[in-house]
């Protein structure tokens, strides 16, 4: 058995190899155009994982973990919270959608708005942009439940329109 | 009657198109652009690398694409056909004339010319992971066989068969948009592959290089990769697995077989 895993393990990596192989035929031979040409003489960028890795980059598992938790949570709080006429329920039901939907724009505004395309400024400036949209419509939502009649009465009110 | 069977037969001709993306770094002032051959299907292969060595071979010495083994075991010749990313050896060509074959090199890569794509930010976030057996006091390393019971070793079925071809990777939105941070697909699985090895010891290691928020967690469940693959792997499982090994909600099992043999 063992034979037979390092045997495909070779097989993988001479596949590879070759690969690999090929790829310096190919850059070999641009190499030598290289002075014709000014476009392959720029370096094309390559990943910065691996000096990445020798800075203490933040874990994220627990906030994924988070995510997940939430996004369970939310299947028994949406419905929970227009069952149950509590105070408490508006809060949580306002808290955790907000959540919620911060976390799922957050990833958005990371993905799309990126330092390779955007440059260092605007990525941070757009994410904290977001930060403030959901303060404020965490603490639009928690004066309205505070002086008025709370979000899922209002929800309630506007079905019966 | 007799003379019906003497008579050569003359086959109709299946004239099928091939629209082929071309550009060449000699003449960077020309714009990437399509290029339509008519190859005669009667006289080539079932398979578009068939089609493409054809035309290679018989109308367009100056096209040009990566290919090696033809039988889907060298992952040299992924491409974009016909809108998915596949194998030219493993892909069939569609008889319907009517429709013309686009082909485009693998989306969202560096073009070296043609349909040869720049493998190198692949091959880097590969070696990256340190796609090799890690132990913790290995004396001499290669002179004995580690021990793996039949379960264990059945724990790499569907991870070890992938060819590195990079299908997976480059159809997946994620990897476009973060391809300098967010490892892809292709380099998880065999991440994963390494980390639940019975006979590696270096899996804490191994999580710890990916818990930052761009390697692992850019992966948002699409699942292009595992539509895509060639091979029928399932690359997205292997990263669902990672995450919740990462999150602890799983474990690494202990290796039913210790030691060498």
């Amino acid at each position: 058995m063992n034979s037979m895993v390092a045997f495909r393990c070779l097989h993988s990596k001479i596949a590879l190899n070759l690969a690999k192989q090929n790829l310096r035929n190919v850059s070999a031979l641009c190499a030598t155009r290289k002075a014709q040409n000014s476009l392959l003489s720029k370096a094309i960028p390559v990943s910065t994982i691996l000096s990445k890795y020798t800075s203490s980059d933040h874990s994220h598992s627990k906030l994924w973990t988070a995510e997940r938790v939430l996004s369970a949570a939310l299947i028994a709080v949406m419905p929970a919270s227009f069952f149950v006429p509590l105070p408490a329920m508006d809060y949580l039901f306002a808290l955790s959608v907000i959540v919620h939907i911060h976390w799922g724009m957050e990833a958005i505004v990371v993905d799309y708005i990126r330092p390779s395309v955007f440059g260092n400024v605007i990525p941070k400036v757009s994410l904290a942009a977001l930060y403030l949209l959901s303060i404020l419509a965490l603490g639009g939502l928690f004066y309205f439940n505070y002086s008025d009649v709370g979000v899922t009465q209002a929800i309630r009110m506007m079905s019966k329109i | 009657m007799s003379q019906t069977a003497t008579e050569p037969q003359v086959k109709e001709r299946r004239v099928k198109k091939f629209m082929v993306y071309r550009w060449n770094p000699e003449t960077p002032e020309t714009k990437p652009y399509m290029q339509t051959y008519e190859v005669d299907l009667n006289a080539c292969g079932p398979m578009v690398l068939d089609a493409l060595i054809k035309i290679k071979n018989e109308i367009d010495p100056t096209l040009t694409f990566r290919r090696s083994c033809r039988e889907g075991i060298c992952g040299s010749c992924a491409m974009n056909i016909g809108g998915s990313n596949t194998l030219a050896c493993l892909c069939k060509i569609d008889t319907n004339l009517s429709k013309p074959v686009k082909i485009y090199p693998l989306p969202h890569m560096y073009v070296i010319k043609d349909l040869v794509p720049d493998m190198n930010n692949f091959y880097q976030q590969y070696k990256s992971i340190q796609p090799y057996l890690q132990r913790k006091n290995e004396g001499s390393f290669g002179s004995k066989q580690l021990l793996q019971s039949v379960d264990d070793r059945k724990k790499l079925d569907g991870l070890y068969e992938c060819i590195l071809c990079a299908c997976c990777s480059t159809s997946c939105p994620s990897y476009w948009w973060n391809s300098d941070r967010y490892l892809g697909p292709a380099v998880l699985m065999q991440a994963y592959r390494w980390v639940i090895d019975s006979r590696d010891e270096a899996t804490e290691q191994r999580l710890d290089r990916l818990r930052d928020p761009f390697s692992v967690y850019r992966c948002h469940t699409i699942m292009n990769c595992t539509k895509t693959c060639p091979k029928h792997l399932n690359p997205g499982r292997a990263i669902g697995e990672l995450k919740k090994l990462l999150s602890g909600w799983a474990k690494k099992e202990e290796a039913e077989l210790k030691g060498s043999a």
